[in-house]
């Protein structure tokens, strides 16, 4: 493996390892004889996530932490690079294979209100995993295992029999941590799963999911945008930035001493309680919008918005280095 | 005995959610009717040979035109009246009904089921299977229709499995059109890729979370379907690439009696009414099953029907 994919705990061996990952996506042109352009949406991503951590994925919209989650479920294709799951590598996993894969790892998708059909009851979408990977024979065997899932996940026994419109956003989340919960699988891919919700109730969900976490040894690909839940629920936290990981590193190190400048103006942003604290913060603005992917600046992607930005940042593509132990980060200036 | 016991409370509770059904039709009034009017004309057509007063293509050419019965010239013997031919129009009306029922529901079905089948292969694959579908499709959709028939007709001769094959192979186009667009959106909708994440098969996602979904848009498509293709097999009739006479449908009925407009109303009158009221109900039923079938809106109905209840109490 390179130098820079060694930033993990080496006491563990990984569930989920990461390498070189990079995803591209084609956009056509319009038009029928336009040519297809390609868009590096993820380049270069390494990790490793253990079994029960967290790793949180954070980055604005369009920096590609939900394709990075896509990526890991075998949702879309790895341009390059390896993803290895439980010590057998997935990159090019497909068709039946890939269906037995599904077994270890699951979802919890971000929007509760569009994540469920409609048209099943409450009973067939959480027994329906069980169905397909032919844990149980019929619907009535599967019930016993639903509810089983569903007292698990603090929802009544009788919400079984009914439809997911009868359920507010946070008891529609559970269904859908029940459905994922049905496979017992080892690592959940966690898509923003509780911004859609209310802030009430967001707390709820968020322990239920580190609770799981401890019952079960689960592992969280945890993607957010908001790092006051990152900082509640991970164990380490990575920053990506235009479709590359700018900073990694323990949440503790992290939330304390910052290196990329980009990280410290996500920090700046979240508010603390102390009103006296707040108003003694410096907090630091980031003009501009993220780079457009399909022409990316020359050298680091951040320099565009960087408070710090140099002329050597505009030549070369700063390296992704360890700037303290176990604290990865891709700055020329820190 | 488990298995008597299992099966009696199997019965009791198909035989409890039909009665809860029946409670629900019977409190909407316009589903009810237009479920009587529909059974009417089925029941119409099935017994047409015990009902009918005459037989449909009997001429008698003394009593052509006659006015139907309430009129200054009718009599109750042709209670609707007669045909340019003499031909009660009653009996034809009744008879017309087989066909007109046959065809309709036969084309909707075939051309339903190959356009759906299409819609839902190309829409869910997408790419290359999509694009070379839907050249297909639109190559048909630009091919004359009546250049189709005519050749299909002159190969295979006219006949009723002629017609049918024949306006299923005109008419599929648009329920793969149709379905293509509502899967392609289907499939980017977080519960099918939640299906596909659970570890689904392809199959199992398009029958178990795309098709429940599209019943729903596919029952209305297929009543306006209907009333198309009872119109364009009036129209082939009318061309005499349709029902050859002595057989009759509603279709040809008002085709030949269009002649005599000006002269004999009730030629097309009565045929035309039966059209509508066939079409009415079909479409006022099946926005009641519709609603039935969706949860979200059969919950909304609840409400309001409780709500109602309630408000009459007080």
């Amino acid at each position: 493996m390179s130098a820079k994919a060694e930033h993990t705990t080496p006491q563990q061996s990984p569930l989920l390892r990461v390498r070189d990952l990079s995803v591209n996506y084609e956009i056509s042109g319009g038009g029928f004889f336009a040519n297809r352009r390609v868009l590096t949406a993820l380049e270069g991503i390494n990790f490793d996530l253990g079994p029960g951590e967290t790793i949180g994925l954070v980055g604005e919209s369009g920096s590609g932490k939900t394709t990075l989650g896509r990526a890991i479920l075998r949702q879309v294709n790895a341009a390059s690079g390896t993803i290895s799951f439980d010590g057998q590598d997935i990159t090019r996993t497909k068709g039946r294979s890939l269906r037995r894969l599904r077994k270890g790892m699951q979802v919890i998708l971000q929007d509760p209100y569009a994540s469920l059909n409609p048209r099943m009851r409450v009973a067939d979408i959480v027994a329906e995993p069980l169905q397909v990977h032919g844990i149980v024979r019929s619907r009535e065997d599967a019930m016993q295992s639903v509810l089983e899932l569903l007292d698990r996940v603090g929802l009544p026994a009788d919400s079984a029999q009914r439809y997911p419109h009868a359920f507010s956003g946070g008891q529609r989340q559970r269904i859908g941590i029940a459905r994922a919960l049905a496979l017992k699988p080892k690592l959940i891919v966690a898509d923003e799963p509780v911004s859609a919700l209310d802030v009430s109730v967001r707390a709820q969900v968020v322990n239920l999911m580190r609770k799981l976490q401890r019952d079960i040894q689960l592992s969280y690909v945890f993607i957010a945008h908001d790092l006051s839940i990152i900082r509640h629920i991970s164990h380490r936290v990575a920053i990506l930035y235009a479709g590359q990981m700018v900073e990694y590193a323990d949440k503790k190190a992290l939330f304390k001493k910052p290196y990329h400048p980009y990280t410290e103006a996500l920090l700046s942003a979240v508010p603390v309680p102390n009103p006296s604290a707040q108003k003694r913060r410096r907090r630091i603005v980031c003009d501009g919008e993220l780079p457009d992917l399909l022409h990316p600046p020359a050298g680091c992607r951040f320099r565009t918005r960087c408070p710090l930005a140099s002329e050597r940042c505009s030549k070369e593509a700063p390296p992704f280095e360890q700037k303290a132990p176990g604290h990865w980060a891709a700055c020329w200036n820190r | 005995m488990t298995q008597q016991q299992a099966r009696n409370s199997a019965q009791a509770t198909w035989r409890a959610n039909a009665s809860a059904l029946a409670q629900e039709l019977w409190r909407d009034k316009t589903g009810l009717v237009s479920l009587i009017i529909l059974v009417g004309i089925v029941a119409m057509a099935l017994f047409a040979p015990l009902i009918a007063p005459f037989d449909p293509a009997a001429q008698s050419l003394s009593h052509r035109l006659t006015p139907p019965a309430w009129l200054d010239r009718g009599v109750w013997t042709h209670p609707l009246g007669t045909d340019h031919l003499g031909r009660d129009i009653l009996s034809r009306i009744i008879w017309g009904a087989r066909l007109t029922l046959l065809i309709g529901s036969c084309v909707v079905l075939f051309g339903g089921a190959l356009g759906t089948a299409v819609g839902l292969w190309a829409g869910y694959n997408g790419g290359r299977t999509d694009n070379i579908l839907m050249r297909i499709v639109d190559i048909q959709v630009s091919f004359p229709g009546i250049l189709l028939i005519l050749l299909i007709v002159s190969v295979m001769g006219t006949s009723v499995v002629t017609l049918i094959v024949v306006l299923s192979l005109t008419n599929w186009m648009v329920f793969a059109r149709f379905v293509r667009g509502t899967v392609m959106s289907l499939r980017q909708s977080a519960y099918v890729e939640a299906a596909e994440i659970v570890g689904c098969h392809p199959a199992r996602i398009l029958f178990r979370h795309i098709l429940p979904n599209l019943i729903t848009p596919l029952l209305v498509l297929s009543i306006l379907e209907f009333t198309n293709i009872v119109l364009a097999e009036a129209a082939l009739s009318f061309l005499g690439l349709g029902i050859q006479p002595p057989a009759t449908s509603w279709g040809l009925d008002i085709a030949s009696g269009r002649d005599y407009i000006y002269i004999a109303w009730w030629l097309v009158t009565f045929p035309g009414i039966c059209i509508v009221s066939l079409v009415l109900s079909l479409n006022l039923f099946s926005s009641w099953v519709r609603i039935t079938t969706d949860p979200q809106e059969r919950e909304k109905r609840f409400a309001h029907s409780y709500m109602s209840r309630r408000g009459k109490r007080s």
